[in-house]
């Protein structure tokens, strides 16, 4: 086969397994959208669902919750992780934040949020340790902590997810620009280093995390799981009204429940409106100060603590997931005991009813990454003769697109199939999720690595494949590596495409996770968390050997490797 | 004259003992074949799987089928029942009449509703043909064959009781409000002390019904179909109530608990006073688990509150309906339900009657220990009937009019 041909036929091949089941997606949420469900007897089209769907009580706080969690999410997880770049860069303690960001980001949301609501509840462990000889509390007090009316608890829990994302994709774009330079060259100029910092490096960061930051808008505004546990739930934001309509008793509920999906969409693409809008004033305003020579002096007493502010939130979750191992090993433990009054490992000695959940998501985990890391190869490998722009946007749609868009749609096209609850769909899927994380990780250092060494081996005589296997691939390794770590904790942590591509049939620890936390047992919640770190970790720690076994010796060439 | 009737009568009942049990025999041939067929099944059993406890025994049940019938029963662990209804539906739309993902079903009330309304049942009759159903009787127990006043037609299979109590920590409360007005009263007098998970979760519906019920002037309009009747005169009484209480619930009736097992939790915290659940030893296994303190007591109402039965439907798509057959069999059985029964297990109250067990298996039942905060069956007798499913829909979509928007 002529290298063109095969060309165009990986290209189609990947384009068919990115956008196939998105398409799926579509028609299956925007049809019954529009009144078209045979099965409850809509068999036309019909306007009945839209306005069904905008006379759900309490629509709009609804759309405002979301709108308002989503946007301060992103804006202070950017404002907390420059922040932090601007006041730790080089220092021990930077180093010390820059190498737990992995680990924090591994972590899967549902995770956090039992942590968080462990330690923030009014009867969490924060409230215990101060009780009652501090507060006087011998009842947990009344008022709304966690979970709070207005999402609050919702963006401190999210935030200790993406300050740390944030944080490490923006570390990365640091490594590649001359910072200290830059901030030389304003300081000899009489800045501050804040102001420098802020007028010269701030600007090349934002221009290559744009992509990063809209998918942590997206994903707060689409996330399940965190608001299901934190957030408020009269109304709930936007996308758990769409799924609980989907999963109502009342059979009719999934046609206006599909139409919320679709207006998902709207109000996501308002809410990078709106970002755009904020964007564009932030940087006229700085533009304006920039020329008029504003020293911006307050900045240096601003930046720390708006970094140590930063900080709280994954501090918070580990302690959180400290709380959370503990009542994994309680007995009993009443308000306002500190700690349990009884010890048991009860909770652990169950741990064979989790057995399945964990063989499953430790199983996909491992798979999908492997098999969207090999796409990802592939598409590189592509792009390295022509770009190809809509394989690009291909693999970046499921980043771009709110979760619940995409899969209450897609369970319908999967069950056409027969391919619900299979192995071949949820492997699917989740590589789909990981693909655009995967391809973020490769794609600059494939584009970042020395070409000279590739040339040197063909002088050398090698062939292309063998040029491939013993060269690219090892330059590539760390990227590769955390490509797959990365994928692997974006895998176990996946909750609505598990739920519904699953099919009931195959469960993860996630899924189980998410079920027990709402449920009775706080111990079982408590071993569900921990079993969901468990993988993440677990795979951390093979990674880190076999990188360090295998291509130790390739440490000068790499790029985007595991912090 | 008088001999001549008594021996008539006799014969009667002889024959009709001989047609019964050649009958039986018909079935436990038909039944033996389903077991054989069923043998190498795979059932997916859908099943609310909130509560440790229930998920251990369904363990249990499940390991027992391997053994005996060489059946594999996978406990598909679900948030909410309805999931799996629509999940059923969206097969039944892509056109798999056959094949599906749901071979057994824990359901009741608005759910059998809706699939028998939507066709998402299996089309025959087969719950009394299950061999176990000779322990039942649905003259002393009717609501066997009447799920929440819908006829059940032999399409889902009873698998359990369940009563509404509530749930005290006599520490804190000694003397707890037993009826709606007291209730009220409470909640006037003892702000963010009481609350009631959050509609559409079954119990919190449950505990809407029990008020209307119990403050309704005329409760016939609820065990007919709620379209027939005036929605908001019928309903009023309860909307006054809620709206006088929602103000003082937990949270201002700003937030809700998911669940009772939520709930629970809020007592055993400290942050209520009162908990609900539609189990009568839901507390005393709680206890057990040291997730409630040993204070905790149990109560119902003085009018009484709702009861119903629980079922085990086969959908009309199901993949391995002889297993499903056998499973909802193995589950009416005296064994299975006498373990069902247990506190220590679950403390579900069984469905069959305990005329038609043998003297050692009643025996059994009677031995099982009841727990410290359960009450006893005679304290339990006084009942409510389920109102028609309708109500639930329709009281549901009135709450959230009315409340689901934070108020």
């Amino acid at each position: 086969m002529r290298a063109g041909s095969w060309h165009h036929v990986a290209e189609a091949t990947l384009l068919a397994l990115l956008v196939l089941p998105l398409v799926a997606g579509f028609i299956g949420v925007v049809l019954p959208a529009a009144g078209y469900f045979p099965a409850l007897g809509g068999t036309g089209l019909s306007w009945q669902p839209m306005r069904d769907a905008l006379a759900t009580p309490g629509l709009a706080t609804a759309i405002t919750l979301t709108l308002g969690t989503a946007l301060a999410t992103t804006a202070l997880a950017l404002a907390a992780s420059l922040a932090v770049l601007a006041t730790f860069p080089g220092t021990r303690a930077g180093r010390w934040i820059g190498r737990a960001c992995g680990p924090i980001i591994a972590v899967p949301p549902s995770a956090v949020a039992i942590g968080i609501l462990f330690l923030l509840a009014p009867s969490g462990w924060f409230v215990r340790l101060i009780s009652p000889w501090l507060t006087g509390f011998d009842r947990p007090p009344a008022f709304a902590l966690v979970p709070d009316p207005h999402g609050g608890a919702l963006v401190f829990a999210l935030l200790a997810k993406e300050i740390p994302f944030l944080l490490l994709v923006s570390l990365a774009v640091l490594s590649r620009l001359p910072a200290r330079r830059l901030i030389n060259a304003g300081r000899s100029l009489g800045y501050g280093h804040t102001a420098a910092w802020i007028y010269l490096v701030l600007p090349q960061i934002y221009r290559q995390i744009r992509l990063p930051l809209a998918a942590v808008m997206i994903f707060a505004l689409s996330v399940i799981d965190m608001p299901r546990l934190l957030g408020p739930s009269l109304p709930p934001p936007l996308a758990i009204l769409a799924v609980e309509g989907f999963e109502h008793a009342e059979l009719t509920r999934r046609l206006p429940a599909a139409f919320l999906a679709c207006l998902q969409i709207g109000v996501t693409l308002l809410a990078l409106l709106i970002w755009r809008v904020g964007e564009i004033l932030t940087g006229a305003a700085l533009s304006m100060a920039r020329r008029r020579g504003r020293r911006i002096r307050q900045a240096d007493m601003v930046m720390a603590p708006v970094a140590l502010a930063g900080l709280v939130p994954p501090v918070a979750a580990v302690a959180g997931l400290v709380a959370a191992a503990i009542w994994s090993v309680t007995a009993s433990w009443f308000f306002p005991a500190a700690l349990p009054t009884a010890y048991s490992l009860r909770a652990w000695g169950r741990i064979d009813t989790l057995a399945p959940a964990l063989a499953n998501s430790l199983g996909l985990a491992v798979a999908a990454s492997l098999l969207a890391t090999v796409i990802v190869l592939l598409m590189v490998a592509l792009n390295d003769k022509r770009q190809r722009p809509l394989l690009r946007l291909a693999i970046y749609t499921p980043l771009l697109i709110p979760q619940v868009s995409l899969v209450l749609g897609l369970q319908a096209g999967l069950v056409w199939f027969w391919l619900d609850g299979t192995w071949l769909a949820m492997l699917w899927i989740h590589a789909l999720f990981i693909c655009p994380f995967a391809y973020l990780i490769i794609a600059p250092a494939a584009a970042a690595m020395d070409r000279r060494y590739i040339a040197v081996a063909a002088s050398l005589g090698a062939e292309p494949g063998s040029r491939y296997l013993r060269v690219v691939l090892p330059m590539l390794a760390p990227a590769i590596t955390t490509a797959l770590f990365v994928g692997v904790s974006v895998s176990v942590a996946l909750y609505l495409p598990s739920l519904f591509a699953g099919g009931g049939r195959i469960t993860t620890v996630t899924l189980e996770a998410v079920a027990l936390a709402s449920g009775g047992s706080r111990q079982m919640a408590g071993v569900a968390a921990m079993l969901q770190l468990a993988i993440p970790f677990l795979i951390f720690i093979l990674l880190r050997l076999w990188q360090h076994h295998k291509y130790g010796r390739f440490a000068g060439m790499r790029a985007g490797g595991l912090h | 004259m008088l001999f001549t009737c008594l021996s008539f009568t006799a014969q009667l009942s002889f024959t009709a003992q001989a047609q019964a049990q050649a009958q039986a025999q018909a079935q436990a041939a038909d039944f033996n074949a389903t077991v054989e067929a069923a043998r190498g099944q795979t059932v997916y059993f859908n099943a609310w799987g909130g509560d440790d406890k229930i998920n251990d025994y369904i363990e249990w049940a499940s390991d027992e089928l391997k053994s005996r019938h060489g059946i594999t029963v996978v406990h598909v662990k679900l948030a909410d029942t309805a999931a799996a209804v629509s999940r059923i539906l969206t097969e039944k739309t892509a056109g798999r009449d056959s094949g599906g993902s749901v071979d057994l079903l824990w359901v009741n009330g608005e759910n059998f509703a809706a699939m028998k309304r939507n066709g998402l049942l299996q089309a025959k009759a087969w719950a009394e043909n299950l061999p176990s159903w000779r322990y039942t009787d649905a003259t002393a127990l009717p609501a066997i064959k009447l799920d929440f006043a819908e006829p059940t037609e032999g399409r889902e299979s009873p698998w359990g009781r369940a009563q509404l109590v509530f749930v005290h920590d006599s520490a804190r409360l000694a003397i707890p409000p037993k009826n709606a007005d007291a209730l009220a009263e409470f909640i006037r007098a003892n702000p963010g002390r009481f609350t009631y998970p959050q509609p559409p979760d079954f119990v919190g519906l449950s505990f809407l019904k029990q008020i209307l019920l119990e403050t309704a002037k005329d409760t016939a309009p609820l065990y007919r179909p709620a379209e027939d009747s005036d929605f908001d005169a019928v309903t009023a009484p309860l909307w006054d109530w809620l709206d006088a209480a929602t103000p003082n619930l937990w949270r201002g009736g700003k937030a809700y608990p998911f669940n009772y097992p939520t709930q629970r939790q809020l007592l055993g915290d400290g942050e209520v006073d009162i908990a609900i659940a539609f189990n009568p030893s839901d507390a005393s296994a709680a206890i057990a688990r040291g997730e409630l303190p040993d204070s905790v007591r149990t109560y119902i109402h003085e009018d009484g509150t709702l009861a119903n039965v629980h079922f085990l439907a086969i959908p009309m798509n199901a993949n391995a309906p002889e297993g499903a057959r056998v499973l909802a069999d193995f589950m009416l059985s005296p064994e299975a339900q006498l373990l069902k029964a247990d506190p220590e297990r679950w403390g579900d109250p069984t469905v069959l009657a305990m005329h038609r067990l043998d003297a050692q298996d009643r025996a059994a039942f009677d031995a099982l220990p009841r727990g410290i905060a359960t009450l006893s069956e005679a304290e339990l007798g006084n009942t409510l009937a389920e109102p028609h499913p309708s109500w639930m829909a329709a009281i549901e979509s009135g709450w959230r009019q009315r409340y689901g928007s934070g108020g």
